[in-house]
This record gives structure tokens, sequence and C-alpha cells, in this order.
């Protein structure tokens, strides 16, 4: 009777990994914070980063004014800096066969300096680009309109984004439009980027053409919906099979035959749990990041525009980007916040 | 050294404690009593709204900030608002406090009816959060309001001007 409970609680256990709702593995420790810094928890609550916090795959770290944030990854001694008025968030995807945390800086800048820790290695990017690297020292830059720049100080990055791929070596760098493939590359000969001013640019170029740059974060989050909904139909497969698998395994369970129920959880319902699992971590995955661009692109793109035309749509400048801006909700709305939970937000 | 403390605890006047336990009591009830501005604080914050002067009080208005149906998590986004509201010479005209009411279950709708809305209210606000409704001659506004800094409700969120 124990083995038979215990036959249908551990496929109850893995059910609730592979729904992404188990407890996160810590990731990350931090190492030094200064001035207001803050951390999104995976329950969603906002509260202060404090030294020696250690952070798991769903968590941000969010630094105000004057503020910075240094975080070393628990595997290896790689270590992040998070420069001011700046999102890290920390993600995690199925990438060739391996569970691997992704660095995302959505938002201000980042110094990333990894150890050559093969296939280890995390994985870097922005709300619109992703990044494998090999011992590398990398910035990043994420500006508010969704626009990034990779550059890389030493080591390599291969980097992906609108569905082309480009090798960036030392003091090689790359800007990326949301939604769209990577510009041309730049040489960037070690100096400090200047985060500030590119991001006032692109502040100024986006109140110039609010409604396009709405446009391409709608093609960016475009982009996420169509890998994720690749997904749906083999996530939907995957659980038929199982739960077939399941049912009979129930049938031999009752009927106490637990030597073949346990062959056929091994053989068949343990690797289809699995398969789910790693399905929906990648859902997950586009949803989170999906949600991460309009959090904080579309977010401030609306905060931009609804502060400096307080009347709303009362004001002919607010109306036509509310109108795009509406369109681009409604899509996120009916397509990523199914699958999404409260603790997200 | 066990003895004294003994024998003290024996003398302490009884009334003396009934009345220190009464008072803490009293005390602790009032520090854990729900907030509710007044009809005047709330005028006050939105004097302070009109003349651009929320980002000079610091904490009054701080992250995670509902604008509308959006969240701003980053203190950066909610500087740059309040900061761009006052460029823009910002006001609600006329404005008259309509009513103070406690967040509930569905106060969420009035900004949006949406699951992001409806889980800001869930995850960022307390029992001490209230919804101001203010009517100006732009339209209504809500304030999502908190316990005082420097004086003045703090803002944890603000829609309108709803027509």
């Amino acid at each position: 009777m124990r083995r038979r409970v215990g036959i249908v609680a551990a496929l109850a256990a893995i059910y609730i990994a592979g729904a992404g709702l188990a407890f996160a593995e810590a990731v990350a420790e931090t190492v030094f914070t200064d001035g207001v810094v803050n951390r999104k928890d995976a329950a969603g609550k906002l509260r202060a980063l404090e030294l020696g916090d250690k952070l798991s795959s769903g968590e941000s770290v969010i630094t105000g004014k004057a503020a910075s944030a240094e975080l070393k990854l628990l595997a290896g001694a790689s270590s992040i800096k998070v420069r001011q008025n700046s999102v890290l968030t920390l993600g995690e995807k199925e990438i060739a066969g391996r569970k691997q945390t992704v660095l995302q800086a959505v938002l201000g800048a980042a110094s990333m300096k990894f150890e050559k820790l093969g296939a280890k290695e995390p994985f870097v990017g922005t709300s619109s680009c992703i990044a494998g690297v090999r011992g590398t020292e990398v910035e990043i830059l994420a500006a508010m309109d969704g626009s990034s720049v990779i550059a890389v100080r030493s080591g390599a990055v291969q980097l992906e984004s609108g569905g082309v791929s480009v090798d960036l070596g030392e003091n090689e760098a790359v800007e990326v439009k949301p939604g769209q493939a990577p510009g041309p590359k730049f040489a960037w000969i070690g100096k400090e980027l200047d985060f500030s001013s590119w991001d006032r640019g692109k502040l100024e170029g986006y109140l110039a053409d609010p409604v396009g740059s709405v446009a391409e974060v709608g093609a960016q989050l475009a982009s996420y919906r169509a890998d994720m909904e690749a997904l749906l139909p083999e996530l939907a497969k995957q659980k038929a099979a199982y739960d077939e698998a399941y049912a009979r395994l129930k049938d031999l369970v009752d009927a106490k035959k637990d030597d073949e129920a346990a062959a056929l959880r091994d053989s068949e319902a343990f690797p289809l749990m699995q398969a789910q699992g790693t399905l929906i971590l990648n859902i997950r995955y586009y949803a989170l990041t999906a949600l991460s661009l309009r959090r904080y692109v579309l977010g401030g793109m609306y905060m931009e525009m609804k502060t400096r035309h307080p009347k709303g749509q009362g004001d002919p400048a607010f109306s036509q980007f509310y109108d795009a801006y509406s369109r681009v909700l409604g899509d996120f709305e009916a397509e990523f916040v199914p699958q999404l939970v409260d603790a997200d937000i | 050294m066990e003895r004294t403390r003994t024998f003290a605890r024996r003398r302490f006047p009884t009334g003396l404690l009934c009345l220190a336990l009464a008072g803490a009591a009293l005390l602790g009830s009032c520090a854990t009593a729900p907030y509710m501005p007044s009809q005047r604080k709330v005028q006050k914050l939105v004097d302070l709204i009109d003349r651009g002067g929320v980002g000079s009080v610091k904490g009054l208005a701080s992250a995670p900030f509902l604008l509308d149906g959006e969240i701003l998590l980053r203190p950066a986004d909610v500087d740059a608002a309040w900061a761009n509201l006052a460029a823009s010479g910002f006001k609600m005209a006329s404005p008259k406090v309509v009513s103070t009411a406690r967040v509930g279950d569905d106060s969420y709708r009035l900004f949006a009816g949406t699951m992001e809305v409806r889980a800001f209210f869930r995850n960022y606000l307390n029992k001490d959060s209230v919804v101001a409704t203010i009517d100006s001659s732009e339209g209504r506004f809500y304030l999502l309001l908190n316990r005082e800094v420097s004086g003045y409700p703090r803002i944890q969120g603000m829609r309108g001007p709803v027509r």
C-alpha cells in the first residue's frame, strides 16, 4: 500500500515540478548593493535586496537612481554588475537538452564576466535577444524602446534575434531592435558605453514616432508568441500520452500489480512527465520574457506618453499612440496572460 | 538573583499592571487601525499634485506604482512620471473629493479589469490602502492612497481623467 501511495505521490510531485511551480533552485548570490536596490521575488513581492540574498529563476533585481548591485553566480565565480536604473531578470530555458540560466538585462545597463564553464555557462540577453557566451566579459545596454546593445570586451558571443544569428568577438558590438534581426557589427574598443546619452536618444526617437516604436514591440511579442505556440501542440500530445499512461498505471496500482506499476512508471510515465516539464519550462520562458517586454518597455512607453499628454484620449497625440498600444496589449492579454500566474506580476 | 526577580514580581502593583496593559492595548489598536485619510488630507495632496510638487516629497510616490493600468516597478519610471506631469503643467482642474473608500476585492476594476492590475492590488496593496475619487472639470480621477509621508497620504497609484 505504502509503495502504491509512493508511486502516485512521486507522479504528483513531478507534475508540480513540471508545471514550474516547485521551489526554484538558487542560481546567484548578492555580493554588493549600493543605494535603493529591490528584488522582485518569485512570490511576486517587491522588497529590498540584501547582501547575501540568493536569487532564483523568475526573480528580478531592480536598481534605483545612483544605485547598483553585484551578483555572483553560484556555479563558478562569474559576476554580474547591475548599474543604476536597471532591471535584471533571471530566467530559465531548455537549450540543447539542458536547463540553462538566462540572464536578461531588460532595462538599463549590466556588465557580466563569465568564467569558462563549458556547457554550464549561462545565456544572456535582453527582452529582444538571447546570446550564448564563451568565457566572456560583456556589456549589455537595454533602452526604454526595447533596443539593446551587446558589446564584447573579451571572449565570444553568439547572439540570436529575429531568427538571425551573429557571432561577436573581442571588441565587437551589435545593436538589436525589438522584432528585428541584429544590426551590423561595429568596433567597440573597450571604452565605457555611455548608456545615459544613448538611452536619451532612444527616448527622443520614441517620442518622434511612438506608434512605430509600439509596432516594433508588437513584432517582438508576435515572435515570442510564435515560438510559444509552436510548443503547444507538442505539449497537448505529451499530456494526452501521459494521461493515458497514468490511467494504465492507476489500474495496475488498483490491481495491486506493484512490479508492473513500477516498471510502467519508470519506463513511460516519468519520461512523459519530464518531457512535459521541459515544454512547460520553455513556454513559461517565452511568456515571462514577453511579460518583461510588456512591463518594462511597453509600460515605460505608456508612462512617457501619458504623463506628457495627461489629458489622455482627449489629446490627439496620445489617442493615436493609445490605439496602437491597446492593440498590442490586447494581443498580450489573449496570448500570454493565460500562461502567467499572479506571482509573475 | 532569581529570588530578587521573584520578589520584584510579587511587589508589582496589580492595578498599575492592568492599567499599563490596557494602555498598551489601546496604543496597539491605534497603531493597527486601518488608515483612512480625511477629505482635507486628500485635498492637500491634490493641491500638491497640481503644484507639481509630488517629486519633491521623498517617498511620497515610490515603486511599485500603478499608473492607469500600468505597473511601474522601476523607481526611475515613477520619478519620470511625476517629473513629466509637472513639466506638462498637469492639474486636476476644479477638483472635488467625492469619496474615500477602503480597497476591496473589486476595487482593481476602477483602474483596469486585467489580471495584471488585480495582481497589483493583491501583491502590493495592504489593509491601509484607500481609493480616493476626485472629480475635476477634465473628468474623474482615482488615487490609491496609503499611510502618510511628510503629512501627505502616500500615493500608490493614479488613474484619470476618466470621462
